[in-house]
């Protein structure tokens, strides 16, 4: 722990996040709706609607902006001779080391959304835990994938 | 063994068992349900026993077709009735080789022999099953024998190894275990289960005069119910133990701890020692008092039919005694003289954690009258009490190989496994952990192919740095 971790993640990774965001906050968007459907329909006061339409809106700003800001700002990682280091979360922060001769297969994956943007997420496989760096560049992300996989490579022990 | 051969007999018989356990339902439905009474035509009532007739027909085919032998390294079954199969397992990839005797085995003198594979989880396995003895052990012998010319040592002819230390479980130790199991709660339901089942048989009316009845009991009786139910589930899990647990011998050899237990059904399981990755120290509530614990062992490759789970290295043990006999048997792990606790600012939020739950109770308050308020202080004060215990039980250690760590759910439960056997580790630190200077620690192990994790929360925050740069390599 004598230094952090320091390499962060693509900038673009949080308008992935963001997108994400605004699609799982639809929910809320729709509950507002038939909040408001509810008091035109039934003898339900209108303060129920404004309720639910401030509710979802606060929810929707937190979902959109606030939580990829923070995730994005404490994202590290750092890709070292014997192990790697990474350090992640929201409320509850991670700092993980995974050992290179613990790492039993590393693979790059991109969704559709992901390889719109150019980014690729890292997957590093430990026999017992699987460990991910969301969102580098494809660029990076393929660097990152080939080094571990040599360094894992170099050293092999018994599991 | 060099040629494709079949099994003993018996495995007809058994294939047929089970395909009659597979097809059990339907066949009782087809019997007491299917057809009515109303029915003349033969063979309406005959088609059960004709089905019957089919599946062991079915089982007798499948005997003949399931051959298994060795060739060059490999070991080769093919079986199959409509769609042929073949699996060839090269020597190499061969973990563990266990045996397990059923009732019928026992008769013939025959053995399953079940072959796991290296990659756990859903890897490739084989089993045999059933064979002689003799031909088990010769088919053991040059799979293991194949696998010792990897190693650079020379191989030794195979002359029969004794075992380095043998530890039998006593009768006494045997009553103990089952007696103090805690299956209890795993029972319980399974009464509770049985008893409801009962409901389909009783009829309607009897609840009632049964309820008009009782209720001119007073409470005796029914306290006396529920600890006869209570007594019935503690006496099945007692049995459970004896009949898993009979006759259990640790055998540690070189290379190898070989466990053999079991009353009805004998089971011999295998732990390579290169594979094992740690072992569990658990305490239960009933036998902490006592000074007594069992040792699981986690191990990376099949362990044989409790490949799933941790297998018990060790069913019950004096606390005083688990270094002196760790020490046979395992040399490298030795329970510490001292471990690190948990810093005095954490037992609040020990207790916290345990309380919180407890809020589900608050709608209560609305329902009681508030004369029995104090009813909710007795369970609330539990949970407190038991916040203190976890906060009290959460200790952890490292020295220069090895990662101690012990926290508690229920039981008490102390991991020590070797730096080397760590597949990660984590620290973490929450928001509200944060402000009093707190972090968790968490790594996982390999286990039965799959990983476990462990976790301390609640650690003073720079002694958690302190293991993290133990654990570090750079």
């Amino acid at each position: 722990m004598r230094y952090e971790p320091s390499n962060q993640i693509a900038k673009r990774a949080l308008t992935v996040w963001r997108l994400n965001g605004i699609f799982n906050s639809l929910i809320f968007l729709l509950a507002s709706i038939g909040s408001v459907v509810l008091v035109v329909l039934t003898e339900v006061p209108f303060w129920v609607s404004v309720i639910a339409i401030i509710l979802s809106v606060i929810v929707s700003y937190i979902m959109i902006q606030v939580v990829p800001k923070i995730r994005y700002r404490v994202w590290r990682y750092e890709v070292r001779e014997y192990e790697i280091e990474l350090k992640y979360g929201l409320f509850i922060i991670r700092r993980v080391l995974i050992p290179m001769i613990r790492v039993q297969h590393v693979d790059t994956k991109q969704g559709p959304l992901l390889r719109h943007y150019d980014l690729s997420s890292v997957t590093i496989s430990t026999a017992a835990t699987v460990h991910e760096i969301p969102a580098l560049d494809n660029e990076t992300a393929d660097q990152v994938r080939d080094y571990i996989s040599q360094m894992a490579r170099v050293t092999e022990e018994d599991v | 063994m060099y040629k494709p051969t079949r099994l003993h007999p018996l495995a007809a018989g058994l294939s047929f068992l089970k395909l009659l356990k597979e097809w059990f339902i339907p066949l009782i439905i087809f019997f007491f349900i299917g057809p009515g009474n109303e029915t003349d035509m033969f063979w309406v009532k005959f088609a059960p026993f004709l089905f019957i007739g089919l599946l062991a027909v079915y089982g007798l085919i499948q005997w003949f077709r399931f051959t298994y032998h060795i060739e060059g390294d490999e070991l080769k079954i093919e079986h199959g009735v409509f769609v042929r199969k073949k699996r060839y397992i090269p020597q190499k990839r061969i973990q563990s080789i266990d045996y397990t005797q059923g009732i019928f085995h026992r008769f013939f003198k025959v053995v399953k022999v079940n072959i796991e594979t290296a990659g756990g989880g859903m890897g490739a396995e084989a089993s045999l099953a059933a064979i002689r003895k003799m031909d088990a052990d010769q088919l053991s012998e040059v799979l293991r024998d194949n696998k010792r010319t990897e190693s650079p040592e020379e191989s030794t002819p195979s002359t029969i190894e004794s075992p380095l230390y043998t530890y039998t479980l006593s009768m006494k130790d045997l009553l103990i275990a089952a007696s103090t199991s805690g299956g209890i709660g795993v029972m319980l339901p399974l009464v509770g289960t049985f008893a409801s089942q009962l409901d389909s048989i009783i009829p309607e009316d009897f609840y009632v005069i049964a309820f008009n009845w009782l209720s001119g009991f007073s409470w005796v009786i029914i306290a006396a119910l529920a600890f006869i139910s209570v007594f019935v589930a503690w006496f099945a899990s007692f049995m459970g133990v004896i009949l898993k647990y009979a006759n259990f011998q640790l055998k540690r050899y070189d290379d190898r701890i070989v466990i053999t237990r079991g009353l009805l059904e004998k089971r011999e399981l295998t732990f390579p020692l290169h594979r094992v990755q740690g072992i569990r120290i658990v305490e239960n509530v009933l036998r902490q008092p006592f000074g007594y614990a069992t040792v699981h062992v986690e191990s990376a490759g099949g362990a044989g039919p409790e490949a799933g789970m941790s297998a018990m290295l060790l069913p019950i043990i004096k606390r005083k005694h688990l270094n002196r006999e760790l020490h046979k048997i395992m040399s490298g792990y030795q329970l510490p003289d001292q471990m690190n606790t948990l810093p005095r600012r954490s037992m609040k939020r020990y207790i916290l954690r345990g309380v919180l739950p407890s809020v589900l109770l608050l709608p209560l308050l609305w329902w009681l009258p508030s004369s029995l308020w104090v009813l909710l202080i007795v369970p609330i004060a539990t949970l407190a009490l038991w916040g203190v215990l976890r906060y009290k039980d959460g200790k952890w250690f490292v020295n220069d190989k090895a990662f101690y760590i012990q926290s508690r759910g229920l039981s008490r439960s102390l991991l020590i496994t070797e730096k080397r056997r760590m597949q990660d580790f984590e620290v973490t630190e929450s928001f509200f952990q944060k402000r009093h200077q707190l972090t968790s620690l968490k790594t996982s192990i390999l286990s039965a192919g799959v990983g476990k994790a462990f976790r301390l929360m609640d650690v003073d925050r720079d002694e958690g740095k302190d293991v993290f740069n133990w654990y570090t390599r750079e």
